[in-house]
């Protein structure tokens, strides 16, 4: 018996060797592309302070300037809170279909949480929520912005000073 | 997108309805209306439950450089933008230091590891953070600088640019990070509400 390989056997064996090569080189390439994604300069949340070392004060702007420009976030509410019957409050908060962010947004009266809305997507309105214990008068919304794929807290939070008013007849 | 409430379309008819109507009661008054005296109708306006909106930044990223100086976005990018038919105002700042951080009024004086001083406000008008870090956040409700009128307005004053400037001292955490990211220093609490500055 021989113990060389049959022509036809050893074939296989190069065409093994040349997949394995071309998903080694695959797979260096996804990491390269990854360390690569994960290296771009994108902020943790709210005011936030990295390194710029190296670059002109005109590089470390541009790239600043086109974080903000993919972090704007637009908050659109109703500034008259209306109490309607069955103890809702209008709220009217709409979470516009531009908006790269879910949102969650609180209602605030006297220091005090009066009700936390689930995630709003974007392109999502919440019209009316319970009206809890909230009196005529000064409250806030507070409108938070979400990580689209974690929905933890994204940035800097924005409150709307609103009326709270009995909806008219 | 969101459509903010103006007065075009359908309202800008009514309105406009509205005016004709109170202009002809007063162009042509019945015999009786003439022979006591010209009937007045005053037109008002009142904003609606239509939304306020706005648009605004959710973060406000710097650079450190090796002197401790920071670097912050352009003025012409980081804005607030009224998107509402009527004016708004911001009336309250309050921030919130993050991670460690202090906010001071001079991060190059005292000796607070990981001390950051910064401004952010309208040109000539910026905020000291460090004034903001109270409970109750830093009052504007009277400062005219942080109005915002109606959109659109040919002037540009529909928003107001937001300068940023500051400085770190004795860094201790890894402003790199591990990813590449910034640190947060803070979060910028905005309050906003419809109409101008209190003027008393």
């Amino acid at each position: 018996m021989s113990a060389k390989k049959p022509p036809r056997l050893a074939g296989l064996g190069r065409r093994k060797k040349l997949v394995v090569v071309c998903l080694a080189i695959v797979c260096a390439l996804i990491a390269v592309g990854l360390y690569a994604w994960q290296s771009q300069p994108v902020p943790e949340a709210g005011a936030s302070v990295t390194t710029a070392e190296g670059k002109s004060r005109q590089e470390i702007q541009d790239e600043l300037d086109a974080i903000v420009r993919d972090n704007m976030m637009t908050i659109s509410v109703a500034p008259v809170a209306q109490l309607q019957e069955g103890g809702k409050l209008r709220v009217n908060v709409q979470n516009v279909q531009d908006n790269k962010f879910p949102q969650r947004f609180r209602v605030i009266q006297n220091d005090e949480t009066i009700y936390e809305s689930g995630v709003v997507e974007a392109g999502k309105t919440v019209e009316t929520c319970p009206a809890g214990d909230i009196q005529e008068g000064e409250a806030y919304i507070e409108i938070q912005a979400l990580d689209a794929k974690t929905y933890d807290t994204h940035g800097n939070p924005t409150r709307v000073k609103v009326r709270v008013a009995q909806a008219e007849g | 997108m969101n459509t903010p409430m103006n007065l075009s379309g359908a309202r800008a008819l009514a309105v406009g309805a509205g005016l004709t109507l109170a202009l002809a009661m007063g162009a042509a008054p019945t015999a009786a209306m003439a022979e006591v005296r010209v009937g007045t109708t005053d037109v008002t306006v009142k904003a609606d439950i239509s939304n306020v909106s706005f648009k605004a930044p959710t973060v406000i990223p710097f650079a450190a450089k090796a002197d401790g100086t920071l670097v912050g976005p352009s003025d012409k990018t980081i804005t607030i933008d009224n998107l509402s038919a009527y004016g708004i105002h911001v009336t309250n700042m309050k921030v919130t230091a993050k991670n460690d951080w202090t906010i001071v009024a001079d991060a190059k004086t005292g000796s607070a590891q990981n001390s950051i001083d910064f401004k952010v406000g309208p040109d000539k008008a910026e905020k000291d953070a460090s004034s903001a870090t109270q409970t109750t956040g830093l009052d504007l409700s009277k400062d005219a600088n942080f109005d915002m009128k109606y959109q659109g307005i040919a002037d540009g004053t529909d928003k107001i640019k937001l300068s940023v400037s500051g400085h770190v001292a004795r860094v201790t955490r890894d402003i790199y990070h591990a990813t590449g990211t910034g640190d947060q220093v803070a979060s910028i609490t905005w309050t906003v509400e419809p109409g101008a500055h209190a003027t008393s």
